[in-house]
């Protein structure tokens, strides 16, 4: 049985072997990573500079998105619903790599793949997500996950979680372990506590969940403390940092979360650990000392590593929330601004949006809008606009924002993927 | 002969897995997709191509685009200047990218969001002007409307109208 990596030297031992002739002078762009960032990206790309040799490197071929996996966990939807792939990109001439990004070379300009072939780009795009600090809280591994799921990559931790909540009996405890920012999804952590919490209402009553907080305050606070008060008294609680919420330690034989002056035994416990930018930020060496990367907010240009841009969760982009939402904006703008740079035009300073929705029931939705500018380096809010859902509003209100939270999951996931 | 022992190995991939490495565009077998040697198989075959095939002449072909981008890393080749953007004007003003977030650019997406690329600029800018005063009810319109000036609405109207 022959390797793949035979089979990749084979085809670098072909490139000496005398060939019809090239395309000359088209710009070679690699993007790494096929979430919602990089796979807008590439599209965008593709669609800018039709003769651009456009390549995404993405080691799964199945995508599994994270917006609405709240809803899986708590069996509302199935998780094939969240599942995309590739053919549509590959239909369109981008070129499908499914092996993992190893080693990226600035000053040589190459990227090389798990089974040792360098790939050469003009311009490279990291979209490579977020890892997990392990051991943070102690005790919290890859082992661990095991028992204690993350459920913050959205996949087989997804339904492990699941099956989890299932399986308890009524009358458990569930706890949720939420980490400091920076991270992913800022207001996933309270939607999911929301959609488990009208799961264990409506299935096992007598339960109770308990969120403990690494944060004294969390995006649209003051809505989902009104919808928790409204919906599910007495059966959710939030302890915030400044109230012993920070989980420091886990013991996963037992299923427990350790904060400084309790132990909380759990019959599920869902850990989501801090986090910091995808690995191969720092092997690129467009991370700096926050485990996070710096981005000029105009062209997503590290200032670490010349003709490497950051998009996505991996990317410090200021007031911008890391949600799919923003990474599809920024995605879009990135490619815009390659697209100048390799015409040797200079790329104008943009606005993105983002819109992030969540639900506090199934027909329950509430949304938080931002509108950015960069200013001196960073982007900002622009002043006036952006804010949330208003505190008070008819339940019309909040069904419309849940149905517009599903539209724009079905819209988002067709223009990446479909 | 290379060649040959490629098209060997690639017999001897796993049928479940994808091929880690496939180029598409366009044209030829897009369905096929394929690895390098897939591809040159996909060639060879076009060289002699069945009696009465009426196949659209072949893009250009895979392999040579694939592997010319190995030879080209082999030789040094830092190219310099590119070809132009292909069409300026699809690149989208200040803002104007975000909006196919929720608003769909194509017209299979079942929505209750309405579409707005290729709708009349005018209206575009009418409806924005009416969430910005809050004028219009709206969910979420409202709060963006008001990250924009007027100049950047109508380019954004205007950008928004000039696709199909």
């Amino acid at each position: 049985m022959k390797s793949r990596r035979s089979f990749l030297k084979g085809s670098v031992a072909a490139a000496l072997l005398p060939l019809p002739a090239l395309a000359q002078n088209q710009p070679r762009v690699l993007v790494v990573g096929g979430g919602f960032a990089g796979a807008t990206c590439a599209r965008e790309l593709k669609r800018l500079m039709p003769d651009a040799r456009v390549m995404l490197i993405e080691p799964n071929p199945t995508f599994t998105a994270c917006p609405f996996s709240n809803g899986v966990i708590t069996g509302l939807r199935e998780l094939r619903a969240q599942q995309f792939n590739y053919e549509a990109l590959g239909s369109l001439g981008i070129g499908l790599v499914y092996l993992s990004a190893n080693k990226i070379d600035p000053q040589a300009k190459t990227v090389t793949l798990s089974d040792g072939t360098a790939l050469p780009y003009d311009r490279l795009v990291l979209a490579p997500g977020v890892d997990f600090r392990w051991g943070s809280p102690a005790g919290y591994d890859e082992a661990a996950s095991a028992r204690m799921p993350h459920a913050w990559k959205a996949g087989e931790q997804t339904l492990l979680l699941r099956r989890q909540l299932e399986a308890m009996e009524d009358g458990g405890l569930v706890a949720i372990s939420a980490p400091p920012n920076p991270m992913r999804c800022p207001t996933g952590v309270y939607e999911r506590a929301s959609l488990i919490a009208f799961y264990l209402k409506t299935r096992k009553p007598r339960s109770k969940l308990i969120i403990l907080d690494a944060k004294d305050s969390f995006p649209k606070q003051r809505l989902f403390q009104a919808a928790w008060q409204q919906l599910y008294r007495g059966l959710l609680e939030w302890v915030p940092l400044s109230n012993d919420g920070k989980v420091v330690s886990v013991e996963s034989a037992t299923n427990t979360l350790v904060t400084d002056f309790a132990q909380h035994a759990a019959a599920v416990a869902n850990v989501v650990p801090p986090q910091k930018a995808g690995a191969i930020a720092a092997a690129a060496g467009v991370a700096d000392r926050t485990g996070w990367c710096p981005i000029d907010p105009v062209t997503f240009e590290s200032p670490l590593q010349k003709n490497i841009h950051v998009i996505g969760d991996a990317a410090i982009s200021g007031a911008m929330a890391k949600s799919a939402f923003a990474a599809n904006a920024q995605g879009k703008a990135c490619a815009a601004a390659i697209a100048m740079l390799l015409a040797g035009e200079t790329p104008a300073s943009g606005k993105l949006i983002n819109t992030c929705y969540s639900l506090v029931a199934p027909d329950y939705g509430i949304s938080i809008v931002g509108v950015y500018q960069p200013v001196n380096g960073q982007y900002v809010d622009v002043e006036g606009a952006g804010g949330t859902s208003p505190l008070e509003a008819p339940h019309d209100t909040r069904t419309a924002e849940a149905n517009y939270a599903a539209a724009w999951f079905r819209t988002i996931t067709a223009e990446v993927f479909g | 002969m290379a060649a040959a022992s490629m098209f060997r190995l690639s017999m001897h991939r796993p049928l479940a897995s994808p091929p880690p490495i496939r180029e598409a565009n366009g044209g030829e077998g897009s369905g096929v997709g394929g690895t390098c040697a897939r591809r040159m198989q996909v060639e060879r075959r076009k060289k002699n191509p069945p009696p009465g095939s009426l196949r659209s002449p072949p893009s250009p072909p895979f392999a040579s685009r694939m592997v010319g981008g190995i030879a080209a890393a082999l030789a040094i080749a830092t190219a310099c200047s590119f070809a132009p953007v292909a069409n300026a004007a699809s690149v989208p003003p200040p803002g104007a990218a975000s909006c196919t977030g929720c608003h769909a650019s194509g017209t299979k997406t079942q929505t209750d969001v309405p579409r707005i690329a290729g709708r009349n600029p005018a209206e575009i800018i009418a409806a924005m002007e009416a969430f910005r005063s809050g004028q219009k009810p709206a969910t979420v319109m409202d709060r963006i409307a008001k990250g924009f000036s007027e100049a950047e609405i109508r380019a954004i109207a205007e950008w928004l109208g000039s696709q199909k």
